[in-house]
């Protein structure tokens, strides 16, 4: 009997337990079979049946056991040495569409998927289109700085999502005149990230959504390729519209330019600013001597 | 009300004012300009958490 009919027979067992509502049965014979294809090296064999026994669990709302499998999974994806592309990224994201955003363990789940692609792919922090999946959930779980954190380092979709959280946010907080703390984030955090595009299609899609929902009082000033709402009521607004233009010259007088302009907004954002200041204009911030070594350094007569 | 008016008329020469700088200068990242994913090796400040709730189940 080839090794596909001896699955396909497997999995029609299995099947058949779930329908009859056999779960804790189903679940550990399957949990037996996987491990017996492990121990021989199929893995393969092992992976299909695996994650095809999760994704019955999750349809028959069986979140536990079916979380038990999805860690399983990850736990024979770093046996097998899987690498992180398409087939075994999307069989991940197949089985965290399934899964409730309510489930206890999903942060576990989510922290194990990602700690595998950072693992096995190209990305430091992981891979991008399991963050935009995983960034959903997140915010279906409400999890929101986590999301934003996935969401930030998603594929180009992500954005849509961040900017969707971001506005339903500020909506909820009912805080009209706090529309600077929120539209603050979706530049700081591309800006970070070195994503110039997504920092200039956020903004205008966020203050596009502004405008249209708050009717605020504004004058487009427009330089050909750089535009500008000048809010007459959000200088906060305007600092933040004019940062990422100043990051595209990498010119530090103009950074600085801008800083002056805007004392306010610099001092609130000072930490963010001193870490765009070093990325984009390389301006290295010192740390404050302390008083002894600034004592000892003039006595040794070095600085 | 007079007094936003005059206000807001400094801030919009400056913003006038900035941006025929940028656009005089070179452009060294052009606006669709991202850094690979790959490249990425630091995430920057973390940002303060906002002083709002967010309600996932008022949605």
């Amino acid at each position: 009997m080839s090794a596909n009919v001896k699955l396909g027979r497997t999995l029609a067992r299995f099947h058949a337990r779930i329908e009859a509502g056999d779960y804790y049965e189903a679940h550990q014979t399957l949990r037996t079979i996987a491990n017996r294809y492990v121990r021989s090296k199929n893995y393969r064999e092992a992976i299909d049946l695996i994650t095809e026994g999760a994704q019955a669990l999750l349809g028959a709302k069986q979140g536990g056991s079916a979380t038990d499998l999805i860690f399983y999974l990850l736990e024979v994806y770093n046996v097998a040495e899987v690498k992180v592309e398409d087939v075994s990224v999307s069989r991940l994201v197949r089985l965290l569409a399934l899964l409730d955003a309510e489930e206890p363990n999903m942060k576990d789940v989510i922290t194990g998927m990602n700690n595998w692609s950072v693992k096995f792919g190209n990305c430091k922090f992981g891979d991008p289109y399991l963050h935009s999946v995983i960034g959903s959930k997140l915010v279906e779980g409400g999890h929101v700085y986590e999301a934003e954190r996935y969401l930030t380092l998603g594929t180009h979709d992500s954005l849509d999502k961040y900017l969707d959280l971001i506005w339903e946010w500020y909506l909820q907080s009912g805080d009209r005149e706090a529309v600077g703390d929120f539209f603050s984030r979706l530049i700081f955090n591309y800006l970070f990230i070195g994503n110039v595009q997504n920092a200039e299609q956020a903004k205008q899609k966020f203050l596009a959504k502004f405008i249209e929902n708050f009717n605020p009082k504004y004058e487009l000033i427009d330089r050909g390729e750089f535009k500008t709402y000048c809010f007459e009521d959000y200088p906060e607004l305007n600092f933040l519209q004019l940062l990422p233009y100043s990051c595209q010259t990498k010119n530090a007088d103009l950074f600085d330019f801008l800083k002056k302009h805007y004392a306010g907004s610099s001092e609130r954002y000072g930490s963010e600013l001193d870490y765009l200041g070093q990325e984009y204009f390389g301006i290295v911030v010192q740390k404050p001597m302390n008083f002894m070594q600034d004592i000892l350094a003039g006595i040794l007569g070095g600085k | 009300k007079q007094k936003r008016a005059s206000m807001s008329l400094p801030e919009k020469e400056f913003i006038s004012k900035f941006l025929s700088l940028v656009a005089q200068q070179p452009i060294v990242l052009k606006s669709d300009f991202k850094t690979p994913m790959e490249n990425i090796t630091n995430l920057g400040v973390a940002l303060p958490p906002l002083k709002y709730k967010y309600d996932h189940k008022r949605l």
